[in-house]
């Protein structure tokens, strides 16, 4: 047994031998390996999850990655690479004995092809960047994450990254053309084109999503909208919560695709009304923002058609959005509902379980209950259109026990979302967090063709081991605890 | 079971043309058989090559390396039509154009619409991802696809994909089984993603003096916020093919023309046909005109589908393929392709689906000419790279079955090709699903 003081100066002299071996093959200043220099790495956006790792590296050019992946397999060294670090779902928390492998100095953006409609970045350059880039010429990129002034477009196609407008236009993985990947041999690929498909396997949507198991991404090539001429928003109230959720799935049935369709409930309401003044109404059980975009006429026709529906669903208030500025502000309440949310309690879980739109009203009822028996509140504020749920579990992780109740919960709601058909994430990814879930949505069979899959990419499991992909030891584990005998209620729902 | 030779004869073609003998034909009716059947093959290492209703154009479906052929013509049952949650649950062996008709009393619509949407299957369709003109507004079968349920090589029944229209969770296998021409998996379900029905649809035909105005009025409309639902090329010899066919009334110095048709809300119809038109009257402009009413919609509509068998008329033989390069590359596109017709003296039509850059290539020749299907081979090779070198892609939508399989290793780097076949060996370790297609 050592001391704990001898096993961290072995740690410390493993640190300068190894930062010794990626010095040759990187500038000193892209190789960090002090522990305060380390510090800032330990977390991503899910600060739950906090580990440091051996070493930091920070690359500038794709012979840098490509040498720095060979050495990494040479040497059989865990690496987790990171963008902005602002994943919900734990993705970019380091391995202990590993490389966090940072892309922040690929900021580039490249290329804005104006007439082919795509913009050609590197991996650390921020969403917003890119719409910032193209407005010029009356174009944008669509998918929209919340954290997009932030986060960066790698981190975008390692999680498939959505947001409010992807309703309408579609996930990361449908406004991507082609990607450079680096593998953990080294090699460096291309994969997809700026055409419209490309023969053999669709390994470009394989990669989106994979969350960094299966090589590096290093440039990325993705697709450009033109700016629609006008957009509004209806903003809808409701006194009862499955109404809310009912006139969701009446919208979507009706035909009406809206660029945008946000839900919060009362808690959410209070907190951002408290915070931004959105000028929601704060008696509400639940209020709707429905957002239509096209060309003037056409914005105008649907906000009538939008206005009728919600009034025959029981809203008992429709208001839309008289300006630009008003516009502008029921947005920033939805928008800064989290921080809002933040301020009213110390700490917050956020969750990303995503259901069939028509159970909206019956998952929203049943979490309300679960939130009773748990002692916990739950504020709601999400994705409606897409069923996309963000229930946000309030905690206080100084009182003992809190944070594993809020985890207990968590893992209940996603379970519920299972069981109605649904699935544990809709955006996030699953990362470490919802490691346990996976095996609650996915028999083994289907596990063992995604380890096959990442077996091809990554045969030695060096790249961001642990996250995703849950192996079947660790499920037969955590089966035995909760699904009680391979057995879920409602069995007759498929689950997938 | 068929095993008779005469019997299992029809069943080894594909609108390729090509045609082998399978030593048998079994049509399962469950999921359940075909898992039954492809474990049984599995063991006894015999091919198998899944079927729809054979209308693919690269010979996928051709089970070259005998074995048998896997009918799924008769899993042809819609399960579910679900208007709430937009989607609904298909058998492999649907007809697109039956879906689209039992979709359409609920106001809905499957996107993916390839010419031969009146016998072609949804297997077929997610097999190839088979798109159609309707893909530059709205996606090809991968965008419109939810969920599978598959058997892999191994005989293992796997479900992927989401119920929902969002899902982060596991590696995309959804979309890596869709395109992969039945080398990875037989699909026995599909959870199809839904699309309203547009009230209003406007159809303009606009003819131009040259290729690159046309090309220079695709870029513009696609740059304009309207996306039309479908945006279609012909080029002077398709014209020349058309108006031997039909009456065309169009103007007689017409080199290009342009089928673009726009969809929205009834209310909004004349302001988008109004904004695409603008986008459309570029230099070299002929004639742009809007058909008043459904006839003539309807007949707007034939001439481009009809292009297609046309083309079987004029020459014994047609090499047609199916390339895609970046919009703004198409007048270099076109104009390489009229250098190598006459280089190699062979006569090229070029039609397709302009909005996403997806041009139907078609070689024509007497296949009994030999001096003429040695030129053809040379000149599509030719065509191959030429493409490749305007930063293009093989194969938009009819796939690469046996027809383009040769060609696939001049677009697709060594070590991705590696991948690609690594991923194979984990779902069907010992390659009996439609061996030697889709992957060199």
């Amino acid at each position: 047994m050592h001391s704990p003081d001898q096993s961290s100066q072995q740690r410390a002299s493993r640190r300068k031998d190894l930062a010794r071996q990626f010095c040759r093959i990187l500038p000193t200043d892209s190789v960090l390996y002090h522990e305060d220099e380390l510090r800032p790495y330990e977390c991503d956006g899910l600060s739950a999850y906090r580990r440091v790792p051996l070493i930091a590296l920070l690359p500038e050019t794709i012979p840098q990655v490509q040498e720095t992946l060979r050495l990494c397999r040479k040497l059989r060294l865990p690496v987790v690479t990171r963008g902005a670090g602002t994943g919900l779902s734990g993705g970019a928390v380091p391995h202990e004995d590993g490389v966090l492998l940072s892309l922040t100095k690929f900021n580039r953006i490249l290329q804005v092809d104006v007439a082919n409609m795509c913009a050609r970045v590197q991996p650390g350059v921020r969403n917003l960047a890119i719409s910032e880039a193209a407005r010029p010429h009356g174009l944008y990129y669509a998918p929209d994450p919340s954290s997009q002034i932030a986060c960066s477009i790698g981190g975008n196609v390692a999680e498939n990254a959505g947001g409010v407008h992807c309703l309408k236009y579609g996930l990361t993985v449908h406004n991507l053309l082609e990607v450079t990947l680096v593998t953990i041999d080294g090699e460096v690929l291309t994969i997809g084109s700026g055409g419209l498909d490309s023969p053999g396997y669709d390994l470009l949507a394989l990669l989106t999503g994979s969350e960094g198991m299966l090589g590096v991404v290093v440039e990325v090539l993705v697709k450009l909208l033109p700016v629609p001429e006008r957009a509004q928003v209806v903003l809808a109230a409701y006194d009862r919560i499955e109404q809310a959720g009912n006139a969701v799935a009446e919208l979507i049935a009706a035909g009406i695709l809206p660029a945008g369709l946000e839900m919060m409930d009362n808690p959410a309401i209070r907190a951002a009304e408290d915070f931004v003044h959105a000028g929601y109404p704060t008696q509400a059980a639940a209020i709707l923002l429905c957002e239509v975009d096209g060309t003037n006429a056409e914005v105008s026709e649907e906000i009538l058609r939008v206005r009728r529906l919600l009034l025959a669903s029981g809203a008992s208030e429709v208001r839309t959005a008289r300006d630009e500025a008003q516009r502008q502000r029921f947005w920033a309440g939805r928008k800064s509902a989290f921080p809002a949310v933040g301020r009213i309690s110390p700490d917050y879980y956020c969750m990303d379980g995503t259901i069939p739109r028509k159970h909206l009203g019956q998952v929203l009822r049943e979490i309300g209950r679960m939130s009773e028996e748990f002692g916990l509140r739950v504020a709601n504020v999400f994705h409606a259109g897409d069923g996309n749920l963000h229930p946000l579990i309030l905690y206080d992780a100084n009182k003992p026990n809190e944070l594993e109740q809020a985890e207990q919960l968590g893992g209940k709601i996603l379970e519920l979302c299972v069981q109605v058909g649904g699935t544990i994430t809709g955006e996030h990814g699953v990362g470490l967090e919802k490691i346990n879930q996976m095996c609650v949505q996915f028999p083994p069979a289907e596990l063992e063709t995604f380890h096959a899959v990442k077996a091809v990419f990554d045969p030695e499991t060096l790249l961001n081991p642990g996250k995703a992909i849950p192996t079947l030891a660790r499920c037969a584990e955590f089966g035995a605890m909760h699904v009680h005998g391979g057995k879920l209620p409602f069995p007759e729902l498929e689950r997938f | 079971m068929l095993t008779d030779a005469a019997d299992c004869w029809v069943y080894g073609y594909d609108n390729s043309r090509r045609q082998t003998l399978p030593r048998a034909v079994v049509f399962t009716t469950t999921a359940e058989q075909v898992r039954a059947v492809v474990a049984l093959c599995n063991e006894s290492q015999l091919p198998l090559t899944a079927r729809g209703r054979g209308t693919g154009t690269t010979g996928a479906s051709v089970p070259d390396s005998g074995g048998i052929v896997l009918s799924l013509e008769r899993m042809n049952r819609i399960l579910a039509i679900d208007p709430a949650n937009r989607l609904a649950r298909v058998e492999p062996g649907v007809a697109n154009q039956d879906l689209q008709d039992a979709l359409s009393h609920h106001g809905f619509f499957w996107p993916p619409d390839p010419t031969s949407a009146a016998v072609c299957t949804i297997g077929g369709n997610l097999a190839y991802n088979s798109a159609g003109p309707r893909a530059v507004k709205y996606g090809t079968p991968r965008e419109n696809t939810l969920g599978l349920s598959a058997v892999t090589g191994l005989g293992i029944p796997i479900h992927t994909g989401v119920n929902t229209t969002k899902g982060v969770v596991g590696y995309d296998l959804t979309r890596l089984i869709i395109g992969s021409e039945g080398t990875l998996a037989v699909i026995t379900e599909a959870t199809l993603k839904l699309t309203p029905v547009a009230q209003g649809k406007r159809t303009l035909r606009a003819s131009y003096s040259d290729i690159h105005s046309a090309a220079e009025a695709v870029a513009a409309i696609m740059a304009q916020p309207l996306t039309p639902c479908a945006l279609e090329f012909m080029d002077a010899s398709a014209i020349a093919m058309v108006r031997s066919f039909a009456a065309l009334d169009l103007d007689p110095q017409a080199r290009a023309l342009l089928m673009i048709e726009v969809d929205g809300a009834e209310e909004c119809m004349q302001e988008i046909a109004a904004a695409v038109s603008d986008a459309a009257r570029v230099q070299g402009l002929l004639d742009l005109r809007m058909a008043s009413d459904e006839a003539e919609t309807a007949a707007l509509w034939r001439t481009r589908k009809a292009l297609s068998p046309a083309l079987r008329n004029v020459a014994p033989k047609k090499i047609n393929e199916d390339v895609v390069v970046p919009v703004s590359r198409m007048p270099e596109l076109i104009g390489g392709l009229d250098r190598l017709s006459r280089e190699h003296a062979i006569r090229i039509v070029n039609f397709g689906h302009a909005g996403n850059g997806n041009i139907h290539v078609n070689l024509l020749l007497d296949p009994d000419d030999p001096q003429q299907v040695a030129s053809a081979q040379t000149c599509l090779s030719a065509v191959f790279d030429l493409v490749l070198a305007l930063g293009g892609t093989l194969s938009g939508e009819h796939g690469v079955g046996l027809e383009k399989r040769d060609f696939v290793a001049r677009e697709i780097e060594p070590a991705t090709l590696q991948l690609m076949r690594a991923i194979r060996d984990q779902f069907d370790p010992n390659h009996i699903l439609n061996p030697g297609k889709c992957l060199p």
